[in-house]
């Protein structure tokens, strides 16, 4: 790449990034190889220089090498000079990064979960959801009794909204205005009360934000460092209080009007739902959308249609360039009309990756035509990826940043190729070419980070781009219109519905379609570095493809056909790939409070104890089975589980199992004696019924021989007499609390390592157990504390019988003090290691009937 | 320091828009071996086996010898001569030059020249005659506010710097705005710039040779009243090049 030095600094750089996140190099060694690197360049440099001059100033002859200038690294023999300068690169993006890893420290990590107040402004337009709106303020000031303490700081602050309340009610001083043009009628069209430049006190407590638990989650809590916040707060409205207004710059503040304008004119004109397609479409705020579309839009591979990119900024550009038309603008009038459009428009969206992307290579456009160069597409993306790793270097591990420049790299990297291949077809090949060329690119990482393969996508995008292209130009029309004229924009919002709505039914129906999505895995990483290097390698491959010949002696279709077959071989391989062979994998999920384990054997097999759910009486509905449980197994490529378990019917245990068996089959699920519990089964064995989930009740002595080399035995609870259930288990009825005292206890064992999941046992189930069983049934390597930690699993025989290695407890904030201290300190007298969820995060054991080997999530140990 | 300045805008501006690698008449892919690729420079001097420059005004025939213009009105410059025919990727370049702006051109357009001025010293079988300045045709100043450069100004900046020569491109102004050449016939493109250009007062050019320089010959009326300018100054001769030119009739 001698050719496009931009392209390799970029590269390189990135890699400097990633290394420094990766690796744990000092600074202090860092910068001195930037400084070695550095020093030779710039002698280097003082010898370019001689050579070359300012244009028309070289004279060699144009057969020559380079007519034009002399390229940068001329001035040392052979390969040693690029080879410098990307050491250059590569070491000053190390240094970034650490030095930005260095940065990334909140001050007010000292005044976490402590009552407070904080003062500060709102630096970024408010995002309203359904049941909040959430602020960016930028604190200045903390007040806590008689303390006054200057920070500055940006604080991710959330403001409930009181249910069932239109929030237009719920500020202190700013109702009448924020009401200004929506009289649509729903509470959303009514437009947040605080807004851009607004000063604010807010009372309430900070606290870290969500960071993921389980292997594969989203991650919170980094998603918000890349963007400089690092705590949030929820309050409700009644602890904000507005001081004042004094926006930090005019052109924000006009930018935000104009949002808050172009919003209030779609939301008052549109139902929520195509007004929240058409909010994302134009401005990328996508926490309007409804949860149906996300799902049908990500399914169909048209979801980057709400990431503002290349479409809406070619539009934006479009019209400046019109405009400079009209104006009869020279070059650089151009020039500075279009930079000054391209940002007000990157400004709108709140400079999501994928629009400073499409921004900066828009700005390099502008500036080749201004200077009179050819632009060069593959140096603008190099030149974009520069400006947002220099901003902000780890939006680099960002899927938002990746996704934007591999699309956009297949559109300009691999297009060609594709054209060239598809020639036969008439010259509108070219709109297909661009989708298929961007679909290949991204596939990959849509594969990590949807965990899907979507077949339908390239038909979708077809579909969509010619309707977004309109609804965006109608869009930009109606954000202008919104400022100028706003009866006009009220029409234009109503085209862009009307299209929005036909566009979102039809590809409901195009979703629905079924095997039109794959579900994978998530691939590992070295299978993505190894389709990237394929991809950039197939042009250079074709380009010297009569070296090659041999071994392309193939037509034409053929070689179509291999490249088709290649993505699909790829995808079957990851299908069809098994477990670890020989390895059993215990995964101790985090489900906040409540129990999951995931079980895959050695051969494959999937099973499922248990998913979480929400305790009866919480006021959240978060559905911890859909929500956490389901996408992980989802992640680890789960097609159908082969075995689920339910120890027992409570909420914490139960409750999640109805999410998952809504969204993967199940060939068998296992449950102690209903009967025992009461009214506590029958909702969920009406549901197996309908699903037509076959079930079975176990007891103790039930044995499962999943494997030749792997036993699952039921240990509890006893098989009910047939007379009188009730007082059949008399002693384990009247226990405390009968239910968990009846869950079921089982033993997994392979080879001399076994598990011992105990559900959610209490003291009486213990010691009826322990009379029941020989010590030697109890024995187990891996044992899972009862009850998450509860002081009443707490029977000290039964444990001494259990005698394990480690001890894992499944636990979440709760408010019954679970994991009780005796119970903890029991394990530390003994010198058993206890492994907490909620402290260490999801637990994975591997072992192969051996060794153990324990991967908690959250290595804080 | 200002030339450190201009050392780094000249440096960002080569790795934002880097020309290695890459032929300035296609834009396709280079090999290491020069800047404009195998395939346009076949096209470039593919004219050569078929035609042969208009011994005065360069336009080119079927076969040796003057066109039927030249041989009916001599033009008031000695001889021109170009590049190759304005068709193809030369015919492209040169639009990009000039409508789209990309001035970077008139560097390889600029070799081109020189080129085309070598060939023009081995037809002649003589050493080129020692010009003393080089001239490009100018542009009214308001189309050239317009466009915002000279497209003629620029090569010649670029064929002085080549053959070391002294630049002029102050000599000859616009006295009156005139229609694009383009689309008119012979008659009107003669008529159109009758007069419309003079040496700026004050110059005189007694026995000096001058260069004039454009981008295309068409019917040569451009050149020939621009020529018809500098001897009314007093020059002794002057030739013309430019980089591409037309086919004429014989």
């Amino acid at each position: 790449m001698r050719t496009r030095p931009l392209v390799v600094i970029a590269m390189v750089f990135a890699a400097g990034i990633a290394a420094a996140y990766y690796s744990s190099w000092p600074l202090s060694l860092i910068g001195l190889a930037v400084a070695l690197a550095g020093v030779v360049l710039v002698l280097g440099l003082a010898f370019w220089s001689d050579g070359r001059g300012g244009p028309g100033g070289k004279t060699n002859s144009g057969e020559g090498n380079g007519g034009g200038g002399a390229t940068g690294w001329s001035f040392l023999p052979g390969p040693l000079a690029p080879l410098l300068l990307a050491a250059l690169f590569f070491f000053l993006g190390a240094a970034w990064g650490r030095l930005d890893l260095a940065q990334k420290r909140s001050s007010l990590l000292d005044d976490l979960d402590t009552y407070l107040d904080l003062i500060g402004r709102v630096t970024e337009e408010p995002r309203v959801y359904k049941n909040r709106t959430v602020y960016v303020l930028e604190a200045w000031e903390v007040r806590q009794g008689d303390r006054r303490e200057a920070v500055r700081e940006k604080v991710e602050v959330s403001v409930y909204r009181p249910r069932g309340e239109a929030h237009g009610a719920d500020g202190s001083g700013r109702a009448e205005n924020g009401t200004s043009v929506g009289t649509g009628g729903n509470s959303a069209a009514t437009g947040p009360p605080y807004r851009y430049g607004d000063v604010l006190e807010i009372h309430g407590q900070l606290e870290l934000p969500p960071t993921a638990r389980n292997p594969g989650e989203f991650d919170y809590r980094t998603y918000l460092a890349r963007r400089g916040v690092f705590t949030r707060m929820g309050v409700e409205p009644e602890n904000v209080r507005l001081l004042g207004h004094r926006p930090a710059s005019p052109f924000m503040e006009l930018v935000c009007t104009a949002k808050a304008r172009a919003l209030a004119a779609i939301e008052g004109t549109l139902p929520p739902r195509e007004a929240g397609i058409l909010a994302a479409i134009l401005f990328g705020d996508q926490e309007r959308l409804e949860e149906e579309d996300v799902e049908v839009y990500r399914s169909l591979g048209v979801y980057h249609v709400f990431a503002v990119s290349g479409q809406q900024v070619g539009f934006v550009l479009l019209l400046a360039l019109a405009l400079a038309r009209v104006f009869c603008l020279g070059a650089w009038g151009r020039f500075f009309l279009g930079a000054f459009l391209v940002l007000f428009y990157m400004s709108l969206t709140a400079f999501a990756p994928s629009v400073t992307r499409a921004g900066v290579m828009a700005l390099v456009g502008l500036g080749a035509a201004a200077v009179g160069e050819e632009n060069d597409s593959l140096s603008a993306l190099a030149a974009a990826a520069l400006a947002i790793l220099f901003w902000r270097p780890y939006e680099l591990l960002g899927p938002g940043f990746q996704l934007s420049f591999l699309a956009t790299w297949g559109m300009i990297y691999l297009q060609p190729l594709l054209d060239d291949l598809l020639g036969f077809l008439p010259p509108w090949r070219r709109y297909l070419t661009a989708t298929l060329a961007a679909q290949v690119a991204v596939l990959w990482h849509t594969a990590l980070y949807f965990n899907i393969v979507s077949l339908g996508a390239l038909l979708a995008n077809l579909l969509v781009l010619p309707v977004i292209g309109a609804v965006t130009v109608l869009g930009l029309l109606l954000l202008f219109a919104s400022l100028l004229l706003p009866a006009l924009a009220s029409s234009l919002a109503l085209a862009c519905g009307g299209l929005l709505y036909g566009l979102s039914e039809s590809l409901a129906v195009l979703a629905g379609t079924p095997g039109v999505v794959l579900a994978v895995a998530s691939p590992p990483w070295w299978s993505g570095l190894g389709y990237l290097g394929l991809l950039a390698a197939l042009p250079e491959l074709r380009l010297r493809r009569a070296a090659l010949r041999p071994l392309f002696a193939a037509k034409r279709p053929a070689l179509i056909f291999v490249l088709g077959l290649l993505p699909c071989l790829v995808l079957t391989a990851w299908r069809l790939a098994p477990g670890r062979p020989g390895i059993l994998e215990v995964v101790f999920l985090d489900v906040g409070q409540g129990d999951a384990t995931y079980v895959r054997t050695p051969a494959g097999t999937n099973l499922l104890i248990d998913a979480g759910g929400t305790p009866a009486g919480r006021k959240h509905t978060f559905d911890v089975g859909e929500k956490v449980v389901l996408p992980y197994l989802v992640r680890r490529g789960v097609k159908r589980l082969d075995l689920v378990v339910s120890t027992h019917p409570d909420a914490d245990h139960l409750q999640g199992l109805f999410g998952v068996l809504r969204h993967l089959p199940a060939s068998l699920v296992v449950l102690p004696p209903p009967s025992l519990f009461g009214q506590g089964y029958t909702e969920f064995l009406t549901f197996l019924c309908e699903r037509g989930i076959p079930y079975r009740e176990v007891t103790r002595g039930s044995l499962l021989q999943l494997e030749p080399e792997l036993r699952l035995t039921v240990l509890h609870p006893p098989e009910p007499a047939p007379k009188d259930e009730a007082a059949g288990n008399g002693a384990l009825s009247g226990s405390r609390r009968p239910d968990n005292n009846l869950s079921l206890v089982l033993k997994l064992e392979r080879g001399e390592i076994s598990f011992l999941f105990t559900g959610d046992l209490e003291a009486a189930g213990m010691t009826e157990l322990l009379g029941a069983c020989t010590p030697h049934d109890l024995k187990s390597t891996v044992f899972k504390v009862p009850h998450h930690g509860s002081p009443h699993g707490l029977e000290e025989p039964f444990l001494a019988a259990a005698a394990p290695r480690l001890a894992v407890i499944q636990v979440g904030r709760n408010e019954f003090g679970h994991p009780s201290p005796s119970v903890l300190r029991y394990w530390q007298e003994r010198n058993i290691p206890v492994y907490r969820t909620d402290r260490d995060g999801a637990v994975t054991i591997l072992t192969d009937g051996k060794k153990l080997i324990i991967r908690p999530f959250l290595s804080t140990l | 320091m200002m030339h450190l300045w201009r050392e780094l805008c000249w440096g960002l501006r080569e790795l934002l828009y880097p020309h290695e690698g890459r032929c300035p008449l296609c834009l396709g892919r280079v090999a290491s071996d020069g800047p404009i690729c195998p395939a346009c420079k076949t096209q470039l001097f593919a004219w050569q086996y078929r035609y042969a420059p208009c011994t005065v005004c360069g336009r080119l025939l079927p076969r040796p010898g003057l066109c039927r213009d030249c041989r009916r009105e001599r033009p008031p410059f000695l001889w021109a001569r170009a590049a190759g025919p304005y068709e193809g990727a030369l015919r492209r370049a040169i639009h990009r030059f000039k409508y789209a702006g990309r001035r970077y051109l008139a560097r390889p357009l600029g070799h081109l020249l020189n080129a085309a001025l070598e060939d023009a010293a081995t037809v002649f079988h003589t050493e080129l005659p020692p010009f003393d300045f080089i001239v490009p045709v100018p542009l009214h100043p308001r189309r050239q506010k317009q466009r915002s450069f000279n497209q003629a100004a620029l090569l010649a900046a670029e064929l002085a710097a080549l053959r070391g020569l002294s630049l002029a491109d102050s000599m000859v102004i616009r006295t009156r705005q005139t229609l694009p050449q383009v689309g008119l016939r012979r008659p009107e493109r003669l008529a159109n710039l009758t007069g419309a250009f003079a040496a700026v007062p004050g110059v005189t050019l007694e026995n000096r040779r001058v260069l004039l320089v454009d981008d295309i010959l068409t019917t040569g009326a451009t050149l020939s009243a621009c020529s018809e300018a500098l001897l009314a100054a007093g020059a002794s001769a002057v030739c013309a090049v430019t980089v591409a030119t037309a086919f004429g009739r014989f």
